[in-house]
């Protein structure tokens, strides 16, 4: 019943060549502290499903980890593209699939159900939707001769989330509630993994049954990590650690500097407190904090 | 920001004879109950209903000669009873009947609200709702080679009718402490007119400290009334349940045409307002009890 794990034990969880979904959007919510540990563990070969998405899928490019991204955006959005992600694209070590958002939420939508395919309208028009017969295909109704894209189910081994609260039995809350995609994953996939900012009692599920996310049946792993999304935000706790993000960014311009970087202020400290320590520990923390209001 | 503000009056003189109705509601909870008394009292005709599951607000459209026809998944009172006007008007043919499971209904209504053709679902496969519907229902292959899917036909609503917690008056509506029901996600969405009543009106301040509980912006939305206890008898969690004894008063006179005249005169067509209409529900003490969510009224 206990779904209490440490996160080094949740990450021992993935395989080497699993298809991984990261929740979160863009700069908000990523999984970075169970991102961090699976870099640690030197995953090989996965497969990141990441509707949209930055710095997590730039470090687990970075650290080797990833063969292949399906994806809508990878970006730091104001702050730059991934660099990363862009040089492995670029040479080839990378395999991208491209989609839109919607493309991408209509074939998990699909996972989800368990249907064969879901119709969009999103992506006609574009050349999206021919890069990828196999799975995006051009339809037309025959009642109304209406054009659309069937979209086929994208099955997902792990879906990884950060969250703000769960009990020991694996009941997720998101406060206020849920902004992101993450439903899309943790429908899609076969299973849940969640890192919370902190565990608490039964009770108050028991207490505000409306605010659960997720019920316990479909997580599968819950590691507290607290800050456990920085350098991401995790609204209405924290925000995203600009500075962290633009020393990122310079560091990864030079192959050396970006290695000391990615030592002493990334991969190096053995645990999620201790890298936030090494960027800035106390201060860095009350930076980002957002006033309770 | 464009006012959205008016009376039940003007809200529901935005519906046409003949149109298509969504309306909220799941048998003995959260229906726009104003609203339907409202299409009563204005001897609206011919409307097409769309409902998930209908309870008390069928009945009284069935026995008001107001609908002739109905797309949804159940009509029932649940433990009060079945609903027998409308029972008796579908017998007689006076009301069509589109029958549908919850899921192919919320599929029409979403291929609706996406501008699709339609949307797939798996829910009625081995069922004889396919069949009785070639209109609206239809195998398809799934151009990938995988199993078939039934396509469920886009349903686009005339007008949606919606009860809510809180709106400001530029029609920002919100639900407390979160949406329960399907139909309240998919109908707005689905139809080209919001019509929405709340139980409180409150400044767009009010609606900022929470932006989370927000399930509609004011562009979505038409014509917004404040009605408090807008969904008695039915319903409306968490501020009140519903009301057991004015269930048990309907459906003991139900059966009787004679009686039911009677009831929607007293109930209906007599209170020109809201507080008129809640005294003859027995006022104040009704008002205590169904606060209390009395189990045995």
């Amino acid at each position: 019943m206990d779904k209490v794990l440490k996160i080094e034990q949740a990450a021992a969880l993935v395989t080497d060549g699993s298809i991984l979904a990261l929740g979160g959007l863009s700069m908000n919510s990523s999984p970075m502290a169970f991102v961090r540990e699976l870099i640690r563990q030197g995953k090989k070969n996965l497969t990141l499903v990441a509707i949209v998405n930055g710095m997590a899928v730039d470090w687990l490019v970075a650290a080797d980890c990833v063969r292949r991204v399906i994806s809508g955006l990878v970006s730091f959005e104001g702050m730059g593209l991934a660099p990363n992600f862009r040089h492995a694209v670029e040479s080839g070590v990378v395999t991208l699939e491209e989609y839109s958002e919607y493309l991408l939420i209509a074939r998990l939508r699909a996972a989800a159900t368990n249907l064969p395919f879901i119709p969009t309208k999103a992506g006609l028009g574009t050349d999206v939707i021919g890069l990828h017969p196999e799975t995006t295909r051009l339809e037309t109704d025959p009642v109304t001769g209406e054009a659309y894209v069937a979209c086929t189910p994208l099955p997902v081994d792990v879906a990884i989330v950060h969250a703000h609260a769960a009990d020991v039995l694996g009941n997720v809350r998101v406060d206020p509630k849920l902004l992101w995609m993450d439903n899309e994953i943790v429908n899609a996939a076969a299973k849940t993994i969640v890192t919370v900012e902190t565990i608490v009692p039964h009770s108050s599920f028991i207490a505000e049954p409306h605010r659960t996310t997720w019920p316990r049946f479909i997580t599968d792993a819950v590691a507290e990590v607290p800050w456990g999304a920085y350098p991401t935000s995790c609204f209405p706790k924290y925000g995203h650690d600009k500075a962290f993000f633009s020393a990122y960014s310079k560091a990864a311009r030079n192959p050396e500097c970006f290695r000391t970087f990615w030592d002493s202020r990334l991969a190096g400290p053995d645990t999620h407190a201790a890298f936030l320590q090494a960027n800035g520990g106390a201060a860095t923390v009350n930076r980002i904090r957002r006033p309770t209001t | 920001m464009q006012e959205k503000l008016t009376t039940l009056a003007e809200a529901i003189a935005l519906v046409d004879d003949g149109n298509v109705v969504a309306l909220q509601n799941m048998a003995t909870q959260a229906a726009p109950m104003a609203l339907v008394r409202e299409l009563i009292r204005q001897e609206k005709r011919e409307l097409g209903l769309v409902v998930l599951v209908g309870g008390m607000a069928v009945d009284w459209l069935a026995a008001a000669g107001v609908i002739n026809r109905l797309i949804g998944a159940a009509v029932s009172m649940e433990q009060f009873g079945l609903c027998q006007q409308y029972r008796k008007a579908v017998e007689a043919g006076r009301i069509r009947v589109e029958e549908l499971s919850e899921t192919l209904l919320n599929a029409r209504l979403g291929a609706g609200a996406r501008n699709l053709p339609f949307l797939p679902s798996r829910g009625a496969i081995g069922s004889d709702l396919i069949a009785q519907n070639p209109e609206n229902l239809k195998m398809l292959d799934d151009p990938f080679g995988g199993f078939p899917v039934v396509a469920c036909r886009a349903l686009i609503p005339d007008v949606a009718l919606i009860h809510a917690h809180r709106a400001d008056r530029y029609g920002n509506i919100q639900y407390e402490p979160t949406v329960l029901w399907p139909d309240i996600g998919i109908m707005p969405k689905a139809a080209k007119c919001v019509i929405v009543t709340a139980e409180e009106i409150v400044d767009t301040e009010v609606m900022r400290r929470h932006p989370d509980r927000t399930i509609l912006p004011g562009f979505m939305v038409d014509a917004l009334v404040e009605v408090p206890f807008g969904a008695h008898p039915t319903s409306f969690f968490p501020n009140y349940g519903y009301d057991s004894r004015f269930h048990r008063e309907w459906t003991d006179v139900s059966r009787d045409d004679e009686a039911v005249s009677a009831f929607l005169d007293r109930h209906v067509l007599t209170p020109s307002t809201q507080e008129e209409y809640l005294d003859a529900a027995g006022g104040v003490a009704t008002l205590s009890r169904i606060e209390k969510w009395e189990k045995r009224g």
